[in-house]
């Protein structure tokens, strides 16, 4: 399984750093993590991702790759077996691709207003979003798999790590943004999806506890309204 | 019925002025893929265009036996997966793929998006950001492409990066002239600049993008009819 050495350099609440630890962990590749200060970026990352000087970066022989999906997309070509996270079906593939770009543009979107919102009228714009954003996904997965756990079927896939972890920040939405999660009568494809997620190991192991992401998150907050 | 009936079957809904669609067209003309064109009025939007692409309700989108894909970068991911023979466009390395995938991602994030603002803000603001930004893009240019091979990041032949960055080889110069937008000079970025000069010359490139002139007068008339049915926020 070696393919030379193998290096994350992420932060713990971060959703991108996430979507790379559930791609190498699915695939039980082994990789040193080197947690960052964010505050404080270390020379390694101000030189892997000169650009943007962000998390995460997978760093592999040496050479860098920055932006989670494209991390995730490498990772899968270059580790394809085990656990193929992208279909071979061109079409099967597009589609797992759009609903992972989807997490980025809306859920995540919505979700940082959301966190960051000064003004009622903000949060409960933010609040709207994301919930639409999430009944996509909700309905998304009764379309592409229907009475299945996964977008992947019975295992996850591209989209599914895309969109995993966002679970984990659920209650800091809630705690900070007072965003409700309607229940699984309103949103069965959701949930059921939200139990197959925190039920597969290689998730869990990376996973950071709901309760920590929540205080993160009422940080984040402070931070945005004392600078508002 | 007098449609070709093939089993390929490809319909673009597009709208001509978009960057994101002209994208795609220049992939499918790349790749000689027969198509049907079928511009989309989007202050008065389709059955089929709605269907389509429920979600974002934009274009481009590309039917395929039927089947919808939407969003530009995955619609030629696609595109270069099913027709992979002629033209390929992604790269086979790994690695260099990542490259092409960022520079796409930073083109759209930093470049696009200071654009947008430029247009939005009537030409006020971001014009150095966007210098610095192309200044990357040419950076990035010299580490990839090889000149030796030629112009674009493909070398001689377009390829994926080149496709995704084409469209402003047209729409760079519409607003130049139109709303006085101040790009790099050819000494500030020599190889974008005749990487952008290739495109125009490029035969495919010459159908799948517009004249400069009918962007510029689509530009002018926006501005005037203070109309905000934008690009930006027409298609993805």
């Amino acid at each position: 399984m070696s393919k030379g050495s193998v290096k994350v350099l992420s932060f713990w609440s971060s959703m991108f750093g996430l979507r790379v630890h559930y791609a190498l962990d699915l695939k039980g590749v082994s990789y040193e993590y080197q947690e960052e200060n964010l505050f404080n970026k270390s020379k390694e990352l101000l030189e892997a991702n000169p650009i943007y000087a962000k998390i995460p970066v997978l760093i592999h022989n040496g050479k860098p790759i920055c932006e989670s999906l494209i991390i995730v997309d490498y990772i899968d070509s270059v580790w394809p077996n085990p656990h193929k996270l992208l279909p071979e079906d061109p079409y099967k593939k597009a589609v797992a691709r759009f609903w992972a770009d989807f997490g980025d543009k809306k859920v995540y979107d919505a979700g940082s207003r959301l966190i960051r919102a000064t003004t009622e009228e903000e949060r409960k714009k933010a609040s709207e979003d994301l919930k639409w954003a999430l009944m996509k996904i909700d309905e998304a997965l009764g379309t592409i798999a229907p009475r299945k756990p996964f977008f992947g079927g019975d295992s996850m896939n591209f989209a599914d790590v895309a969109l995993a972890p966002f679970i984990c920040w659920f209650k800091g939405y809630q705690k900070v943004g007072g965003f409700v999660l309607p229940g699984p009568e309103e949103w069965p494809n959701l949930h059921k999806w939200v139990t197959a997620v925190k039920s597969v190991e290689a998730i869990r192991k990376s996973t950071p506890s709901e309760d920590k992401v929540a205080e993160f998150a009422e940080v984040i907050r402070k931070r945005a309204i004392g600078s508002a | 019925m007098a449609m070709a009936c093939h089993d390929q079957d490809v319909t673009l809904l597009s709208f001509w002025p978009s960057p994101f669609s002209m994208r795609v067209k220049l992939a499918l003309l790349l790749k000689g893929i027969e198509h049907e064109d079928l511009p989309q009025d989007l202050g008065n939007k389709s059955k089929l265009l709605l269907e389509s692409n429920p979600v974002h309700k934009k274009v481009p989108v590309l039917i395929h036996k039927g089947k919808p894909i939407a969003e530009s970068a995955i619609i030629v991911h696609y595109i270069d997966e099913v027709w992979p023979g002629t033209s390929p466009l992604l790269p086979q390395d790994a690695f260099l793929r990542a490259q092409h995938r960022f520079w796409t991602d930073f083109f759209e994030k930093k470049i696009s998006d200071s654009l947008d603002r430029f247009i939005r803000s009537n030409g006020a603001a971001v014009n150095e950001e966007f210098i610095q930004d192309c200044l990357l893009l040419e950076g990035a240019l010299a580490e990839l492409g090889d000149e030796e091979e030629g112009p674009f990041f493909g070398g001689a032949s377009m390829s994926f990066l080149d496709v995704m960055l084409a469209p402003s080889a047209v729409w760079i110069p519409a607003l130049e002239q139109v709303m006085g937008l101040k790009p790099t000079s050819q000494e500030q970025c020599p190889r974008l600049h005749k990487l952008f000069g290739a495109v125009t010359e490029h035969p495919s490139a010459k159908v799948a993008l517009p004249q400069i002139e009918k962007l510029k007068e689509f530009t002018q008339a926006r501005l005037v009819s203070d109309h905000h049915v934008w690009i930006a926020k027409a298609s993805p």
